[in-house]
């Protein structure tokens, strides 16, 4: 079971990628900040589902870790999982869901969260040269990222209330430790 | 205890996963501080512990503890003529939401059935 602490380390996480996300300076590339904004979505949505989730047996525990908390986009890859998930990680993703769902910009947080960065040269990455246009791109020279994320203001935007509705749960969750 | 106007609008936000959709919620233990909902989800086909419950913390928007028991429809059919305790619960229980297959009723036919002997009217 997470402890507040434990929660409060990612949120605290997600705030300071999202700070990183708005810095405007020399040296620092949209990609960069596509990237922040991505982790500051994730690692929010990962403390929420730390609150959420509740001690299970062994092997669902090591699931959690390995399908969600391990993973960059969790709740695109809980979705994309071709086995069935386990009973317990299967109703944490729909709870996981129902929040994202009930926020405003629901929509811009599914496409934040589904941002993963390939190795795949076909697939536009924030983090590895790709094609586009018939050419290598570098993610610094790229243009193209409000189609890929979002306009970054907005993208902002969704992941600053996503984090504060997390904050909101977090506040009820440290009922249960008082 | 939880309010049937809460546990209504939870129920309601269930049925909006749209790839994960649920056929019928079934509420039950109503007089409890707790939330108990029994709910038909067709994509935990092959669970091989449809009866027992999972547990949610209380949150800003339903505060109070949520217990799911779930399952798809062969599971908690499975389930309840396995558990009489259940069983009973789920015939005292209340049909929250249902497609027109009308599994909700279905299985507190078959909660009937194990309980009392026999199908009772729902």
């Amino acid at each position: 079971m997470a402890t507040p602490a434990q929660v409060d380390a990612w949120i605290q996480q997600a705030e300071a990628d999202l700070r990183a996300a708005r810095v405007v300076d020399e040296g620092i590339a949209e990609c960069h900040r596509r990237y922040w904004i991505q982790q500051s979505c994730e690692k929010a949505l990962k403390a929420y589902a730390l609150m959420k989730w509740t001690e299970g047996a062994a092997a669902e525990e090591l699931e959690f870790r390995r399908m969600f908390l391990l993973q960059h986009s969790p709740l695109k890859t809980l979705s994309g999982v071709g086995t069935p998930l386990t009973k317990r990680l299967h109703l944490l993703r729909r709870e996981v869901v129902l929040f994202v769902n009930g926020l405003d910009n629901a929509a811009l947080l599914w496409k934040i969260d589904g941002t993963t960065p390939r190795n795949d040269p076909a697939e536009t990455s924030y983090r590895y040269p790709f094609v586009h246009e018939g050419e290598y791109a570098a993610p610094a020279a790229f243009v193209g990222w409000d189609a890929y994320q979002g306009n970054a203001t907005g993208a902002c935007a969704a992941v600053n209330r996503l984090i504060a509705a997390v904050r909101d749960e977090r506040s009820e969750f440290a009922r249960f430790f008082r | 205890m939880v309010k049937r106007e809460d546990i209504v609008k939870l129920v309601e936000a269930h049925t909006t996963v749209e790839d994960d959709p649920v056929d019928a919620v079934i509420w039950i233990r109503r007089d409890d501080d707790d939330a108990w909902l029994v709910e038909v989800l067709p994509a935990l086909r092959g669970d091989s512990t449809p009866g027992e419950p999972v547990t949610f913390r209380a949150s800003r928007s339903f505060r109070h503890p949520l217990h799911l028991i779930a399952s798809d429809a062969a599971g908690l059919e499975r389930a309840i003529r396995d558990d009489r305790a259940l069983a009973q619960e789920i015939a005292d229980g209340e049909v929250l939401y249902e497609l027109e297959s009308r599994l909700g009723q279905r299985l507190q036919s078959i909660a009937n059935e194990v309980t009392h002997g026999h199908a009772r009217a729902g």
